[in-house]
C-alpha cells in the first residue's frame, strides 16, 4: 500500500512540476534549447517511469503481493535474529516526532538548552533508565559539542529568543 | 613525478595536516565499526564539519574516512556476526568462526593488516592512474562532458538499483532538483515561487546531509536492541601483530584481490561490496582445498578485506579524474569537494596540482596509519559499541542538524536536511537507491550546462553523437541502461539450458 501511495505521490508530483515548467519563461539569451527543456524532460521521465511501476504494482495480484511481504517479512526475521534487533514502528515515530519539535524549539529554546533535554527524554523513551547516566550523557554531550562547534568551528548555535537568549549569552 | 611525490610528502609532514589524516583514520574506525552507520553516512555527517577546513585536508580527512570506515567495518563482522559495513559480510563468513574458535586477535590483525595493504596499494595504483586518465580527459569537449555525465547517472542507476525503473525515478527526482533556482545558462528562475532562498537553488550538503546522515537516524530510531553482542571470554580482543608474517605466504591472494579491488572499484556505481564478493570467490575457486573456506581461515578473511580497501582508492580514480563517482561514499566525497568550489575532473589536474597531490599523500599515509588503529586501536573501537544506542542516534541527529545549520547559519538548511531525510528514508524503505539521486544532483547542472553550450558551438545535436570519445560513451550510457535486461536474458537462458541437461 505505501509503495503505490509514493509511486503515485511521485506522478502527481511529476504532473504538476511539469505544468508548472511549461511557465517558464523563454531566456532572454538566444539558444537553441529553452530554460524548460531540462526540468521538463527530467519530469515527462519520472512521470513515464511512476506510470510503469504503478502499473506494475496494480497488476500484482493479492497472493503475489502477500507472498512477497510473506518472503520480506521472513527475510527481516531473520536479520533480526542475526543483529539481536527488533524494529518498533512506535519507536520509529517518536524518533521523527522529537526530531521535528527539536528543530521547531531551536528557534525559540536554543540549542544549549534544548539539545540536553530532548536528549535525556530520547533516551529515556528509548528504554534507557539510569538515573546518573540520564543527567551526565545529556550534559557532557552538550559540552563537547560547545567545544567542537563554537569554540574551535565559531557556528554560531541557535541561542533561542528572550530569556533563553540570555541564559546562553552566560554559556557562549 | 618525483616533484609530485615531494609536494605530496611535504603535505603530510605538515603536523595539522598530519594531525588531520590522524582525526579522520579514528574517526573512520568509529564509523565503520557502528553497525547502524555506513561510510557513505558517516562522510556525509562530517562533510559540513570539513567545510571549516582547508578544501585539500577536507577532501584528506573524508578520505581517511572511507578508508578507515571500510577497513572499520570488519571489527563487528569479526565480533558479533554484524557487518558494520555492507562490503565486511564476507569477512563475516571465516572471521566469525575464528572469534567462536577464541583466534578473535589474530583475526582482527588479519583483516586490519590486509586493509591497510590493500588501500596502500590502491593509493599507489591512483597516484598512478589518475594522472593518466586527466591527461586522456583533457581532450574532452562540451560534447565529451555531457555524454561522460550521462554516462556516469546511467551506469549508476542501472547498477545501484534493484529495479531500473526504481533508479531512473530517483536519477530523475535529483535532475529536477538541481534546476530548482536561477539558470546559470539562461538567467531564468525555475520553480522559485518568489521565494529569496530558492533563488540560490538548494544547496548540496543539507540535501546530501538528511538524504544519508538523517534517514540512517530514523531508520535507528525505529530499531531496539533485543539481545546485547558478547564475546567468548576466551577469545582475546587484543590485535595480534605477529599475523603479518602470514601475509608472506598469501602473496597470490593478495596480488589478485587487490587488482580486483581496484578495477571493480574504478567501475562506476559498484564499490567495496562487489569488490569483496569477487575477491572471496575468487580465493576459494583457487584454493587447494576450497572446502576449509567458512570454517574460520586466513585466506577467507584476508580476501574481502585486501579487495573492499582496494576498492576505495579505484572508486577515488573516476571521482577524481572524470568527477564520476565509483561509490556512494566518493558519491558524498564528490559533494564535497564542489562545495569547497572545486570541480572533479581533469582541470582539477591542471589548476590544483598541488591539492591533488596533497590529497593523495594523505590518503596514502591514511591507509599506512589504519595498522596502527588496528593495533593498538581494537580494543578501544570495541568499546565504543558499548554505549547506548539512543545516545550514539541522538549524537548522528545532532550532527545532522548542526552540520546542516553552520553552512549558512540558518535553519532553512535544517529543514530542508529534515525533509530530505524523510524521503530518504521513504526512498530506501521501497528500494529507491539514493546513490544515483545524489548522483544526478552533481552530475546534472554539468549536463545541462554542456548540452546547451554544445549545441550553441555545434548549431546541432549530431556532433554529439559523431564525435569519436562522446559518440563512444554516449553508446555505452545506453549500453549500461539496457545491462539489467541483457544479464536477467542471459541468467533465464542459462536456467533454460541447465533444466533442458
Amino acid at each position: 500500500m505505501g509503495e503505490r501511495v509514493l509511486t503515485g505521490c511521485f506522478m502527481l508530483f511529476a504532473a504538476v512540476f511539469f505544468a508548472m515548467a511549461m511557465r517558464i519563461p523563454d531566456p532572454h539569451v538566444d539558444t537553441p534549447l529553452v530554460g524548460a527543456f531540462w526540468p521538463a524532460i527530467a519530469l515527462l521521465i519520472l512521470f513515464v517511469c511512476s506510470s510503469i511501476e504503478m502499473i506494475r504494482l496494480l497488476r500484482e495480484s493479492k497472493e503475489e503481493r502477500e507472498a512477497k511481504d510473506r518472503a520480506e517479512e521472513k527475510k527481516i526475521a531473520l536479520e533480526q535474529e542475526a543483529t539481536g534487533e527488533r524494529f518498533d514502528k512506535r519507536l520509529l515515530i517518536f524518533g521523527g516526532f522529537i526530531s521535528f519539535f527539536y528543530i521547531i524549539l531551536l528557534y525559540y529554546i536554543g540549542f544549549t538548552i534544548v539539545t540536553p533535554v530532548l536528549m535525556a527524554i530520547y533516551m529515556w523513551a528509548t528504554g534507557y533508565r539510569k538515573r546518573i547516566g540520564l543527567a551526565a550523557i545529556p550534559i557532557a554531550t552538550i559540552a563537547v559539542f560547545l567545544l567542537l562547534f563554537v569554540v574551535f568551528t565559531y557556528i554560531p548555535l541557535p541561542r533561542g529568543i528572550g530569556i533563553f537568549k540570555e541564559i546562553s549569552v552566560l554559556i557562549y | 613525478m618525483f616533484d609530485n611525490l615531494l609536494i605530496a610528502a611535504s603535505f603530510v609532514v605538515d603536523p595539522y595536516n598530519f594531525f588531520i589524516i590522524c582525526v579522520g583514520v579514528v574517526l573512520g574506525v568509529i564509523i565503520g565499526a557502528l553497525p547502524g552507520l555506513g561510510t557513505a553516512a558517516g562522510v556525509a555527517i562530517m562533510l559540513p564539519i570539513t567545510l571549516f577546513l582547508e578544501p585539500a585536508q577536507a577532501i584528506v580527512m573524508l578520505g581517511a574516512i572511507y578508508a578507515a570506515g571500510t577497513a572499520g567495518g570488519s571489527i563487528t563482522s569479526i565480533l558479533f556476526r554484524i557487518p558494520g559495513e555492507a562490503q565486511s559480510a564476507m569477512t563475516m563468513l571465516d572471521g566469525f568462526p575464528m572469534t567462536k574458535r577464541g583466534d578473535a586477535g589474530r583475526a582482527l590483525g588479519l583483516a586490519m593488516t590486509a586493509s591497510a595493504i590493500g588501500g596502500v596499494f590502491s593509493a599507489i595504483a591512483l597516484m598512478l592512474l589518475a594522472p593518466i586518465l586527466a591527461k586522456w580527459a583533457l581532450r574532452f569537449g562540451q560534447a565529451e562532458y555531457f555524454a561522460l555525465a550521462l554516462f556516469g547517472m546511467s551506469t549508476v542507476t542501472s547498477l545501484a538499483a534493484k529495479s531500473v525503473v526504481k533508479g531512473i525515478i530517483s536519477t530523475m527526482i535529483g535532475l529536477f532538483l538541481v534546476t530548482i533556482g536561477l539558470s546559470d545558462v539562461f538567467g531564468v528562475e525555475r520553480f522559485t515561487f518568489g521565494n529569496e532562498h530558492l533563488r540560490y537553488g538548494i544547496s548540496y550538503v543539507p540535501v546530501i546531509v538528511g538524504l544519508f546522515g538523517m534517514s540512517e537516524f530514523l531508520r535507528n530510531a525505529g530499531t531496539i536492541v533485543v539481545r546485547k553482542h558478547e564475546i567468548a571470554k576466551d577469545s582475546a580482543v587484543k590485535t595480534q601483530f605477529g599475523v603479518i608474517r602470514v601475509f608472506l605466504r598469501m602473496k597470490v591472494l593478495a596480488i589478485r584481490s587487490v587488482l580486483i579491488g581496484v578495477f571493480i572499484g574504478c567501475l562506476p556505481g559498484t564499490g567495496g561490496t562487489t569488490a569483496s564478493v569477487i575477491a572471496y570467490n575468487e580465493a576459494v575457486r583457487w584454493s587447494k582445498d576450497p572446502t576449509k573456506f567458512g570454517t574460520g581461515i586466513d585466506e577467507g578473511v584476508a580476501a574481502p578485506e585486501f579487495a573492499n580497501n582496494a576498492a576505495c582508492g579505484g572508486a577515488l580514480v573516476p571521482t577524481l579524474t572524470l568527477g564520476i563517482p565509483g561509490s556512494s561514499t566518493t558519491a558524498v566525497i564528490l559533494a564535497a569537494m564542489m562545495s569547497h568550489g572545486l570541480t572533479p575532473g581533469p582541470n582539477l589536474f591542471i589548476y590544483n596540482h598541488d591539492l591533488v597531490w596533497g590529497v593523495f599523500g594523505g590518503y596514502l599515509v591514511a591507509n599506512i596509519l589504519m595498522i596502527g588503529a588496528g593495533i593498538w586501536g581494537i580494543w578501544m573501537f570495541s568499546k565504543v559499541l558499548n554505549v547506548p544506542r539512543s545516545v550514539l542516534n541522538w549524537i548522528i541527529f545532532i550532527l545532522c542538524v548542526v552540520g546542516a545549520y553552520g553552512i549558512n547559519n540558518n535553519l532553512q538548511d535544517v529543514w530542508i536536511m529534515f525533509g530530505f531525510g524523510l524521503i530518504g528514508y521513504f526512498l530506501d524503505k521501497y528500494g529507491y537507491p539514493l546513490v544515483p539521486l545524489v548522483l544526478a544532483i552533481i552530475l546534472g547542472p554539468i549536463a545541462e550546462a554542456a548540452l546547451i553550450k554544445g549545441m550553441m558551438v555545434y548549431g546541432s545535436f549530431w556532433p554529439f553523437i559523431t564525435r569519436p570519445i562522446g559518440g563512444t560513451l554516449l553508446f555505452l550510457a545506453v549500453l549500461s541502461m539496457f545491462f539489467p535486461l541483457i544479464r536477467n536474458l542471459f541468467e533465464k537462458m542459462k536456467k533454460t539450458a541447465g533444466e533442458q541437461i
